[in-house]
């Protein structure tokens, strides 16, 4: 279709290489804790695990599907404002319990750094970016599984 | 939005995979139009209709 002229993906094959990337770096990360490294190389491994989890993570979500046209296009935006009203909620509602936590007197340093986490790690512009591939990639694969029970 | 493109494709007795391929879009578009989840574009509505032979309204009508 022409719309998907103006909508810029990176080739399918970037998609397999992402996949692979990711995998590999989630094992890392995961089989580092097993290894008995010392604190400094396993800080190591997870800052270059979480860097490739993402490469592959952005390549996956970023690359054409085999076939690539509008109900795809449509699955991605409508994935993507789902991700983006989650954590915008999430960021409203963080915020709003801080703001109310506040009125009570200042906050003990734990707990403020336990909402400053929350803000840094789940609630983040990253989370958006994994929210949409989640969301993307269920809906992508409950087509697939609806099709192949209706044969 | 209704259509009919499942009877028009078994009266071809094509597959959705070939009426895909005809038009160009993905077996998961034409499913999803086909269980009324997705509502195709213009273009593809035309593409569609012209496929079959016919005019898009008699391809799709609204509920």
């Amino acid at each position: 279709m022409n719309t998907q002229k103006k909508v810029f993906l990176l080739p399918y094959k970037c998609q397999v290489v992402g996949w692979f990337i990711a995998g590999a770096a989630l094992l890392v990360m995961i089989g580092s804790f097993f290894f008995g490294l010392d604190a400094m190389l396993l800080v190591r491994f997870q800052i270059y695990g979480m860097l490739f989890l993402y490469v592959g993570c952005f390549l996956v979500g970023f690359s054409r599907e085999k076939t690539e046209d509008e109900f795809t296009l449509y699955l991605r935006t409508s994935s993507a404002l789902t991700a983006l009203l989650v954590i915008c909620a999430l960021r409203f509602l963080l915020h709003t319990v801080l703001a109310i936590l506040q009125l009570s007197g200042p906050l003990e340093k734990d707990f403020h750094d336990l909402l400053k986490d929350a803000f840094d790690g789940f609630a983040s512009f990253g989370s958006v970016f994994i929210l949409y591939l989640i969301l993307y990639k269920i809906r992508l694969g409950r087509y697939n599984k609806e099709m192949a029970d209706e044969e | 939005m209704k259509n009919n493109i499942r009877v028009e494709r078994a009266v071809l007795r094509i597959s959705q995979q070939e009426l895909a391929d005809a038009v160009g879009v993905s077996r998961q578009t034409i499913y999803a139009i086909e269980n009324g989840k997705f509502i195709p574009s213009t273009e593809l509505a035309l593409k569609l209709s012209a496929y079959f032979g016919k005019t898009v309204n008699d391809i799709f009508s609204l509920d």
